[in-house]
């Protein structure tokens, strides 16, 4: 039960993560193509870099719980994706002083400079972020010793030797990168006015588009490869409710949209990716990180700490999220409404 | 295998003494800033312009520090995943800690800090700059008790597989070993602040520049330095050594250079490790005091090296006894520097002598040799042990990685950090040139236009 509790915690933070952070990660991608001059392209970027640390503070913290909570599987995840891990570890590093940075000096080269690394480190992040999750949802060769080490990528057909990058993994990296850019672009609608904003409007209407046909692909795709799937929704059909209801709130991010209501476009499409991250988690539960050969699959169980532990760690855990909560509101309310090319120039 | 263990050992001793070089200088400089504010309430705008100033590097050293301690906490699962696998419910609960209690701390408020100053009142202004100190020694807090159960276990279980369980999360945050750890290391922490904040003082006064507000943060800052720098030595170092000496022996007399035991022991003040022969060569020494330091009694016994199993002594003795003596050493002389320019602040010389000036304002990069020193006798000092007693460094590092992977990330981050140096080199030279400026608080506008 206690493992349940904290499994429902460690997805609710890992998909605030990608939620947040998803926003932001986003943009990064898209600030090269929606602004046409500087004051534009500062107004995109100011409607981030109040909050882009805060939010990645999520991926830490999900780190963290999953270190506490899931221990086995952490260590095997990690030391099993280990090049990518450190991969992703650099390219972090590269976006946060890609942000950071060009405010140093106004000289236009550096700008130009630090602008293109946030480009190629936010769209490898989004990327690799979609595979690294089908790369759990599809399943690993653990052994009986609990480890593995997968090659980065092999024939890119998936069979008995797998590889970190192959067909079905690319095709969800690319998914995830669709979502995220379809929901940063309806961050930029919300928070900014003007030539930015009917830009992102239009870039956000195709990529509505994108992400609904490759999320439909996905879907099939992951029904296919992962066997436990199947298992999964025909014994709790009930679970059907999570993917249905992330179809309608991706309607509902597109209905919100045309009519203008930009908050909640961009709240349905958080809520979207939330219930795709569930109802992954759902059709693989208990099991955490499938092994090929389903003797050795980590579960919620055979993952984690003995109950007493998991319930001491609730005491603070709950204080603490709620305090979290509050420095969000903060965060957030302190924000302006709009952000237009006029306001960022104050700044 | 055991050059994997040394690749893992690498990786993990270099991206972690980098990082910290970044968030002494934080969490220092963000008492100061708040000592600064504390001032500037009071009516005097000279400390709001300085605090502004310092607020820049502030930023600019927090997202190096944010930066290069994300792949410390991937380590743990990339490259230590034996440690996490049967630790991982006890060194997770710190780590989530810090992440949830301080990194959040952080993240909101140093942004409402550099860019609320306009919006804010005044007093709260002054109580975001507080909330920060409060992240920033939080956040240090968390580290030190992840640290310290490895140095000193305590509130766990072991059992029949090899697993680790917390059985008190009170003793767990309570230990003893973190208390005195953490508070001889925030005094370091406030050493480098200060040292920071005088050295670059120095450079404006001998400039001839930015005198005004120079010359008084200066003396807060040698103020806070003096301080600190007593502090460090006795109580914090004093504690810190004599429980060093209590819990983990070994590497007690290795970093001391002490062979053999002996009633009246000598303390070793310079000479080099001679380990063929089991001496010190070339020795200075101060009789009998090594035993007057640890026992409080002139002729106490102390337990030499080789009263201990040699499988037990650490690896690399003689980095272990240089890196002991180097923080050592580094912190009398900042008492002598920091004591010497309170001399002179008292008596109204301290801005015009050039030749205290000349020295503080080299005396920057000490402070963080000295932590990084402090580091190194900690951690090099622990070995075999990856938790004292219990588990040994070999028998925590991921097993399944060969050696060319962790050369590959090795170097990777050994690029990257040099890269890093030298944007942060050009990027705070720059801020340091413009200095600080008297700005009425409707002009306060931050060179940097994101939040960190």
């Amino acid at each position: 039960m206690m493992e349940t509790v904290w499994y429902i915690l460690l997805l609710l933070m890992i998909s605030t993560y990608l939620v947040l952070d998803g926003f932001d990660l986003g943009i990064g991608v898209l600030h090269l193509f929606l602004a046409d001059n500087r004051p534009e392209q500062k107004q995109i970027i100011q409607s981030i870099a109040p909050v882009w640390d805060g939010n990645e503070v999520w991926l830490i913290a999900a780190g963290g719980t999953m270190m506490m909570a899931f221990p086995v599987f952490l260590s095997a995840l990690f030391s099993g994706f280990y090049l990518p891990l450190t991969m992703v570890v650099w390219l972090l590093i590269f976006r946060a002083i890609s942000i950071e940075l060009p405010h140093y000096l106004s000289d236009s080269l550096w700008v130009h400079f630090w602008n293109i690394m946030l480009f190629v480190s936010s769209s490898l992040l989004i990327v690799i972020l979609g595979a690294a999750m089908a790369n759990v949802f599809r399943g690993v060769p653990l052994d009986q010793t609990g480890t593995f080490f997968e090659p980065l990528w092999t024939d890119f057909r998936i069979g008995t030797q797998t590889g970190i990058l192959d067909w079905y993994t690319i095709l969800s990296g690319m998914t995830s990168a669709v979502i995220l850019l379809h929901h940063g672009a309806l961050w930029l609608i919300a928070k900014t006015d003007g030539a930015v904003q009917q830009r992102s409007r239009r870039v956000a209407s195709w990529l509505w588009d994108l992400t609904t046909g490759l999320t439909a692909l996905t879907l099939l795709a992951s029904y296919s490869v992962q066997p436990l799937a199947k298992a999964s929704y025909a014994s709790h059909p009930w679970i059907l409710a999570l993917p249905v209801g992330a179809i309608l709130a991706l309607i509902g991010s597109f209905l919100f949209r045309i009519k203008h209501h930009n908050m909640a476009a961009f709240l349905s499409s958080a809520l979207f990716i939330y219930l795709v991250i569930f109802s992954g988690a759902a059709a693989l539960y208990p099991n955490m990180l499938p092994s090929l050969n389903p003797e050795f699959s980590l579960t919620i169980y055979n993952a984690s700490p003995p109950a007493n532990e998991l319930n001491t760690a609730l005491f603070w855990w709950i204080p603490g999220i709620v305090l979290v909560g509050i420095y969000f509101t903060i965060l957030f309310r302190s924000l302006p409404k709009t952000i237009s090319t006029t306001a960022s120039e104050e700044h | 295998m055991i050059d994997s263990i040394l690749l893992h050992r690498v990786q993990f001793a270099f991206t972690a003494s980098y990082h910290y070089l970044f968030p002494q200088l934080t969490m220092g400089l963000a008492l100061l800033i708040f000592i600064l504010k504390t001032i500037g309430l009071r009516g005097n705008p000279w400390a709001d312009a300085a605090a502004r100033f310092w607020l820049k590097i502030f930023g600019l050293t927090f997202l190096m520090g944010v930066v290069t301690g994300i792949p410390l906490e991937f380590q743990f699962g990339t490259n230590w995943s034996q440690l996490v696998k049967s630790t991982g419910s006890i060194l997770g609960q710190t780590l989530a800690m810090e992440g949830i209690f301080a990194f959040f701390l952080e993240s909101t408020f140093l942004y409402l800090l550099i860019f609320g100053e306009k919006k804010l009142s005044r007093t709260a202004h002054w109580i975001v700059s507080f909330l920060l100190v409060a992240g920033t020694w939080l956040s240090g807090y968390f580290i030190i008790c992840t640290n310290a159960f490895l140095q000193h276990p305590v509130g766990y279980r072991i059992d029949e597989q090899g697993v680790f369980h917390l059985t008190s999360i009170w003793a767990l945050l309570s230990n003893p070993w973190a208390i005195k750890q953490y508070l001889h290391t925030m005094t370091g922490s406030v050493i480098t602040g200060s040292f920071t904040m005088a050295s670059i003082g120095a450079y404006h006064l001998l400039k001839g520049e930015h005198l005004e507000i120079t010359r008084r943060y200066l003396s807060v800052a040698v103020i806070v330095g003096f301080v600190a720098s007593i502090i460090a030595a006795a109580p914090t170092g004093d504690w810190e050594a004599k429980q060093v000496q209590k819990h983990q022996p070994v590497k007690f007399s290795a970093m001391e250079g002490h062979f053999h035991t002996e009633d009246g022991a000598g303390l070793v003040l310079i000479g080099q490790p001679n380990l063929e022969e089991l001496k010190i060569d070339n020795p200075i020494v101060i009789p009998k005091a090594l035993s007057f330091l640890t026992y409080d009694s002139w002729n106490a016994t102390v337990k030499g090296l080789t009263e201990y199993d040699r499988d037990l002594w650490p690896d690399n003795i003689e980095l272990l006894y240089f890196s002991y003596h180097i923080m050592a050493g580094l912190g009398t002389l900042f008492i002598a520097l920091m004591g010497l320019c309170m001399l002179l602040l008292w008596k109204k010389k301290l801005y015009t002598s050039r030749t205290i000036l000349w020295l503080l304002m080299l005396a920057l990069p000490f402070p963080f040799i000295a932590n990084t020193a402090g580091w190194f006798t900690t951690e090099i000092g622990r070995q075999p042990w990856l938790i004292y007693g219990l588990m040994k460094t070999v028998d925590g590092a991921s097993k399944n990685i060969s050696q060319g992977n962790i050369m590959f990330t090795l170097l990777g981050f050994m690029g990257l950090y040099l890269f890093l140096s030298v944007l942060y080199f050009f990027l705070a030279t720059r801020i340091i040139n413009q200095g600080p400026e008297l700005l009425s608080i409707d002009q306060a506008n931050p060179a940097t236009e994101a939040g960190t």
